[in-house]
């Protein structure tokens, strides 16, 4: 799919500066957008030699563009062999890129966050907590191979594969795309359950007395599972965030004023 | 313990380089930030130990909460910088960075909104400039766009460095011990919402199984996190196989020649 416009050093250069930008200048309205402009713009520069086009493609990438920093490569890459296709004029390109661009940052979020950066960040995080937990930093450095991993090798690649199927890349490999992360969700739901029951800490010193019985209310609990309440705060929360107009820093606001009058009133301890 | 000027100057680096790799290189992303940036911070200050600690506090009750389609969320890192240099001030002692750290976090979504408000003029001004094709000048206000974020960190480090981590410590004595207690319950219920993000986020209501399959493993086998994943990546890569499996006579053929 190329047209040889852009050199090997000329795709690599663009790469770079999408490793060491992705994120260079993020605030509400454009988001990602001028990353985009400036990871992308020496290389379209190149391309594109007319001012007055020039122009017409920094006013279209100038628009809001936000997606997984990671996946975000093969948006870039595509929209660079788009660029570059020497049979279509300027107006299909802007066109065909603005397609790209809102077509995809949806679903490659959606596919990203969960599988290149929440599950990787739990799994390596908590690992990594643990071992610190006592005194052990080695857990931050085998986190820190893996970012690295990923920034200077999958960003990358993505990128290039972007760049060589263009904008073929998702309706080719929807199929597969779907298979991983249906398989990857399972992974991290399984993590995600296990982690439940090792950070999440909640317990009730609720005793009945009756005569000279003592009825510990937790003793009970655990007969009918260990981590009940635990459990059950999870799914309260979880439940929570499905509310309309919930947002994170609600539920966890939520969940500070839960534990503060359940300490007082004498249900948490 | 005092803290001297080289110190706070280095504190104040870190914290700035963390903005910069947080957006863009990640370097710092997949090992816990809390962790990385509380044991620097310790190292700064002569105790690593103590910043490990509660940094990996704060992170175990963040796992999970993530940023994404740029929301607010508590800024944890945050929350172990300045809870690790108040935990040194007062000899070492993990529960003052806890109470520290947590408010801060929770107060710091203001400071986050703030400093996406003022990236969102140098987006702007970049946009000014590339639309009369000054591109220097556009790619400039893009390149520095990320130190706006930078106030985030820099008003709380700087205000508790003229306030004192020893006033801190003071402050923290004067709060009554059921607060304290009843703080310490809330932090152990804090890890279930970035846990009850993760679930809603990974459709736990269709794949109920694999919850209880997780919780179960956890709680009567007593598995820890990493002894899970490892059966969660053998179904993972079975449920792979399985799906592919089906597909691939019907998909040899076209996929391979497009690439």
């Amino acid at each position: 799919m190329s047209y040889n416009i852009l050199t090997k050093e000329d795709l690599n250069k663009a790469k770079t500066r999408y490793v060491f930008g992705s994120g260079l200048c993020p605030g509400y309205e454009l988001q990602a957008a001028p990353s985009m402009v400036f990871t992308l713009g020496p290389a379209v520069r190149k391309i594109v030699t007319d001012d007055d086009e020039y122009k017409r493609v920094l006013d279209s990438l100038f628009t809001y563009y936000n997606t997984n920093p990671y996946a975000g490569g093969l948006i870039m890459g595509s929209c660079l062999a788009v660029y570059e296709d020497a049979n279509v004029d300027i107006d299909k390109k802007i066109e065909a890129v603005s397609a790209i661009k809102t077509g995809l940052m949806g679903p490659l979020a959606g596919i990203g966050d969960a599988i290149l950066s929440s599950l990787p960040m739990t799994i390596f995080g908590s690992l990594c907590s643990y071992m610190a937990l006592e005194g052990n930093p080695t857990g931050i450095f085998i986190g820190m191979i893996f970012s690295a991993f990923m920034t200077f090798f999958a960003k990358r690649w993505l990128y290039e594969v972007g760049y060589v199927s263009g904008s073929k890349f998702l309706d080719s490999h929807s199929r597969q795309i779907k298979n991983l992360t249906k398989a990857a969700s399972i992974l991290g739901l399984i993590v995600i359950s296990a982690l439940m029951a090792s950070t999440v800490k909640l317990s009730t010193p609720l005793k009945i007395v009756n005569g000279d019985m003592t009825i510990v209310i937790q003793d009970t609990l655990n007969k009918v599972s260990k981590n009940l309440l635990p459990a059950c705060l999870v799914v309260f929360v979880y439940w929570l965030l499905g509310k309309k107009n919930m947002t994170s820093v609600k539920v966890i606001l939520t969940v500070i004023a839960l534990g503060i009058v359940g300490y007082f009133i004498g249900i948490f301890g | 313990m005092q803290i001297n000027f080289i110190q706070m100057v280095l504190i104040i680096i870190f914290s700035i380089w963390c903005i910069y790799d947080y957006l863009n290189t990640k370097l710092f992303y997949h090992c816990g930030q809390c962790v990385v940036m509380g044991w620097v911070t310790g190292l700064i200050l002569g105790s690593g130990t103590v910043g490990l600690t509660v940094g990996a506090t704060l992170q175990l009750m963040t796992l999970g909460v993530a940023a994404w389609g740029g929301s607010s969320i508590p800024d944890y890192p945050l929350g172990a910088m300045m809870g690790t240099i108040v935990a040194i001030a007062s000899g070492g002692d993990v529960e003052y960075g806890i109470l520290v750290g947590v408010p801060v976090a929770v107060f710091a979504v203001q400071l986050d909104v703030f400093v996406r408000m003022l990236a969102v003029f140098f987006a702007r001004a970049a946009k000014n400039a590339a639309a009369s094709l000054r591109m220097k000048e556009s790619y400039t206000w893009i390149a520095t766009g990320w130190l706006t974020w930078s106030v985030k960190y820099l008003v709380p480090l700087i205000l508790l460095f003229i306030v004192g981590p020893d006033k801190v410590v003071a402050l923290i004595d004067k709060v009554p011990a059921p607060i304290t207690a009843a703080l310490k319950v809330v932090a152990g219920m804090l890890p279930a919402v970035g846990i009850g993000i993760l679930l809603r986020y990974m459709n736990a209501k269709e794949n109920v199984s694999w919850v209880i399959l997780g919780f179960a493993v956890a709680t009567y086998l007593g598995l820890n996190v990493t002894q899970a994943a490892v059966i969660g990546l053998a179904i993972a890569l079975i449920a792979f196989k399985m799906n592919t499996g089906e597909v691939s006579v019907a998909t040899n053929g076209g996929d391979d020649d497009e690439l």
